[in-house]
């Protein structure tokens, strides 16, 4: 069982957990109390996807690293290593953001590379507490979590 | 200039895209949404028909998304539904968000055994495409008349 399938199912064990307490409290209409657990189910939600966006951002630091540790390694040729020089650069000062790893790793505008983008925005706007967050279909998460870390290569 | 073509048609398409978004397209796609959404209600009754369950509208939910907000559009009432088994409660439907990477749209299915999601894949105003899934399985299943019952036993 890989990461995101350990993390899929303890999100799911709080989730049915919440969604239990939430359907008792509608069946017996206490609106407040399900009101309070609809709410808690939308933090879970947001919890466990930044949870595994960091799984992913990990992955895509790690790999990228490695791409630019060899690419310095291996390039002789001057022509070839100048613009690497100054990815390393920006990799040693931590200033190459995250997208630009991404596109080092994905082709820029691609499949993989857009979906990445709206997770990464969507991780923004979660983290920096925007005042609206997406619904989250966490079946799609996990799978598309699972599909870009095995599709990202150096 | 060749070799920045495909990159430049990419990004150029993308801009497009993203052109199409404006308050006509988002208040389309609140209509549509509830729509489906009530749709789905009609097919639900129609499945429970001459059965010994019964649906019954809920509590209305708030609906204002990120994208109404930007585009000025109002918060707008969607419904809910309940489903009895003569006087007893067995679960709620509730619509999530229409709003979600990878789909059009999410709906909850509470019920005391479980929580169950049904995710539109279909694309934008598009016949919808619902599919099921349970809190164990990653794999969705087509929701239909045999997959819904399954979740009132």
């Amino acid at each position: 069982m890989n990461i995101f399938d350990e993390l899929g199912k303890v999100y799911n064990e709080i989730d049915t957990t919440y969604a239990s307490i939430e359907v008792n409290a509608r069946s017996r209409g206490h609106n407040k109390k399900e009101a309070e657990y609809f709410g808690k189910r939308q933090f879970n939600d947001q919890a466990y996807f930044l949870f595994m966006f960091t799984r992913l951002e990990d992955r895509v630091r790690n790999l990228s690293d490695q791409l630019i540790d060899d690419k310095m390694a291996t390039l002789t040729d001057w022509k070839s290593k100048r613009s690497w020089e100054i990815i390393q650069k920006q990799k040693t000062n931590d200033s190459l953001h995250f997208m630009n790893r991404v596109s080092l790793l994905t082709l820029k505008g691609g499949t993989n590379y857009n979906l990445i983008k709206q997770y990464y925005d969507q991780r923004n706007n979660i983290g920096h507490g925007g005042s609206f967050t997406s619904a989250i279909s966490m079946p799609t998460v996990i799978a598309d979590m699972k599909q870009l870390y095995k599709d990202l290569k150096q | 200039m060749t070799f920045l073509l495909p990159l430049w048609n990419n990004f150029n398409s993308m801009q497009q895209t993203e052109k199409k978004v404006d308050k006509q397209q988002v208040e389309r796609r609140v209509r549509d949404w509830k729509k489906r959404v009530s749709d789905l209600y009609s097919t639900i009754k129609l499945w429970l028909k001459d059965s010994e369950y019964s649906l019954k509208p809920g509590a209305k939910l708030i609906m204002y998304e990120e994208l109404m907000s930007q585009f000025n559009v109002p918060s707008t009432e969607i419904e809910t539904v309940d489903i009895f088994k003569g006087k007893d409660f067995i679960l709620t439907i509730k619509p999530k968000g229409l709003w979600i990477i990878g789909a059009n749209g999410r709906v909850d299915i509470l019920s005391t055994k479980g929580s169950y999601l049904l995710v539109d894949f279909a694309e934008q105003f598009k016949t919808p495409q619902w599919k099921l899934f349970n809190g164990d399985k990653n794999k969705g299943v087509e929701f239909n008349k045999q997959t819904f019952f399954q979740l009132l036993k």
